[in-house]
């Protein structure tokens, strides 16, 4: 008996520390960083010849946050096209640092602590910059404006010459807006219609990201599960837990794919395609671990990841079938969310450091 | 009919040799395999297709065989063996037996499977196991080998002997040495492997009914 009793002891902390170990771990087999095919080298090869087109107008493209731009990014033999650092003090000890950058009409938009800064997108040179506020947050490109939050509240500044048009006493967020309804997360998730300010519904899903909204559905990345909402009525249509308690980052939806990242307590992020039919749960496609780190944008049969660990930071392109990395550019410091656009990738890293990579 | 004759089973051993060359095959000569991501559910006859749908099965195929053509083997010869050579060979077939449950373990976990608890106490069992039966087979199939030797019998004793110690010579190149197969996958391991069963097979095959 005594023998028996050992044996279910160890069997059962053998099991207890495997699950244990799993509920913590990811539930992404692929455990390698990801090897790009090509590394863009550091060494600028000069301003585009042709400008690229289109343009990358708010922190995740477009208003409903899908980080999905229809363009056709640089994939072959991409190069470094100019580099350019700007300051970026921090505020009060603290590393506030640059935001991702957005881009519009040949220019290229960066707040730090110090404001807002335009360059050209052709060479990176400065054309305008503005230092009234502080920034808080990722400028939006407008119309002919540019909003971009502050710390005295949400500023309107023209695109043209960056002279202030108005400010608001508003908190700014990053909201997703799609057929006449913002949604935006907080405790719960709520939609407002767009033109009224009337609220439509609210959900009792706490949001861990910013919302994103594709094909009449709400992607909410939240602790534990990625969930899709209805946005006309709020309810859950889908869900995708992977056990464990992982985090899902806010996912970046094109019309065939969903990415996003998992992020397990105890272990590596990994960069998950989820393969999108109708409306049904998206269906796991492909993963890779990238150890900590998100995925912000997709274009051209491509998803961007970032890698932010503390050796080893860069940009990582993925194929969107089978997860192949083609290209990474590295970075000394953070790299942000990039702006896409047809023929180029503009970069900003933490520090301040604005970079445009071309095709050849 | 039953049980069936050594021709039979010669020629199921000679199987599980091909089998394990089959098995080790490196699967990127079959095509393009993404090596950056997991893919979750490849297409159909693609190399990674090829690398999680077949591949275990021939595994498995080819440990089973081979475990088939030793007990063949010893079944039909374990009258005429001396004492010694008799306990090595049991203890050869029982590491094969062994290896082939930790194989059956570690495809049973699948490519991926380190993720699910269960999976990941079945590669680990079958890691452990997988070095038990290396342990037992390694020794007793040289002895067996050996004892085919001092009879004459030097074709089938050079196989049982030398098909173990080679595989084991390259694996300490492999692993020690740092000597790089990568174009070539576990081809060098298997070759002698399977070389050494295809002699087994043959033998079986050949002295049926005459042994």
């Amino acid at each position: 008996m005594p023998s028996i009793t050992r044996r279910t002891l160890l069997g059962t902390l053998a099991a207890g520390a495997a699950v244990g170990v799993a509920g913590c771990s990811s539930s992404c087999p692929d455990g390698d960083p990801p090897e790009p095919s090509v590394l863009v080298d550091d060494i600028a090869s000069g301003a585009f010849e042709t400008l690229p087109d289109g343009s990358w107008p708010q922190p995740r493209f477009d208003a409903a946050n899908t980080g999905h731009a229809p363009v056709q990014p640089p994939t072959d033999s991409p190069t470094l096209r100019w580099r350019t650092t700007l300051p970026a003090p921090s505020v009060d000890g603290i590393g506030a640092g640059a935001s991702s950058p957005t881009v519009a009409d040949g220019r290229v938009y960066v707040t730090t602590a110090e404001g807002a800064v335009a360059l050209s997108l052709r060479d990176g040179t400065e054309r305008w910059r503005h230092e009234t506020a502080p920034a808080t947050g990722v400028p939006t490109a407008h119309g002919d404006g540019l909003l971009v939050p502050t710390a005295d509240g949400l500023a309107e500044l023209a695109a043209g010459d960056g002279s202030r048009r108005w400010i608001a006493d508003v908190e700014a967020t990053l909201p997703a807006v799609a057929d006449g309804t913002v949604v935006a997360g907080d405790e719960e998730t709520v939609a407002l219609d767009a033109a009224s300010g009337d609220r439509l519904w609210s959900a009792s899903v706490r949001a861990e990201f910013h919302p994103v909204v594709a094909d009449g559905a709400v992607f909410l990345g939240t602790d534990g599960r990625l969930v899709g909402l209805g946005l006309d009525d709020g309810r859950e249509r889908w869900a995708i837990d992977r056990g464990g308690g992982r985090t899902f980052s806010a996912p970046v939806v094109t019309p065939e794919t969903a990415y996003t990242v998992e992020r397990p307590g105890e272990a590596g992020d990994a960069t998950f395609a989820l393969g999108r039919d109708g409306d049904g749960t998206p269906e796991p496609r492909w993963c890779s671990y990238v150890g900590d780190g998100a995925v912000t944008a997709a274009a051209g049969g491509h998803a961007f990841a970032l890698r932010s660990g503390a050796t080893d930071r860069r940009l990582v392109t993925f194929t969107e079938r089978f997860g192949e990395a083609t290209w990474g550019y590295a970075t000394a410091d953070r790299t942000l969310p990039p702006a896409v656009l047809d023929g180029g990738v503009v970069i900003v890293t933490r520090r301040g450091t604005v970079a445009a990579v071309g095709g050849t | 009919m039953w049980p069936p004759s050594d021709r039979v089973f010669g020629g199921l051993t000679a199987v599980g040799g091909l089998c394990t060359v089959v098995a080790t095959l490196p699967t990127r000569w079959l095509g393009p395999r993404p090596t950056d991501s997991y893919v979750f559910d490849p297409p159909r006859f693609s190399a990674l297709w090829v690398e999680r749908a077949v591949v275990p099965a021939v595994a498995v195929a080819a440990a089973l065989l081979i475990l088939t053509g030793l007990l063949a083997l010893f079944r039909r010869d374990r009258e005429r063996m001396a004492r010694w050579q008799r306990w090595f060979a049991v203890v050869a077939v029982v590491g094969v037996a062994v290896g082939t449950l930790a194989t059956m373990l570690v495809v049973s976990a699948g490519s991926g499977g380190t993720a699910d608890p269960t999976a990941a106490l079945n590669v680990l069992a079958g890691v452990g196991l997988g070095l038990l039966g290396l342990l037992l087979a390694l020794p007793g199939l040289v002895a067996w080998g050996a004892g085919y030797l001092r009879s004459g019998r030097r074709r089938l004793g050079a196989a049982l002997a030398g098909g173990p110690v080679v595989t084991l010579a390259v694996l300490v190149a492999n692993v020690g040495a740092g000597v790089s197969f990568d174009g070539v996958g576990g081809l060098p391991i298997a070759l002698p492997v399977a070389l050494a069963v295809g002699v087994v097979g043959y033998d079986l095959w050949d002295r049926a009914g005459t042994a």
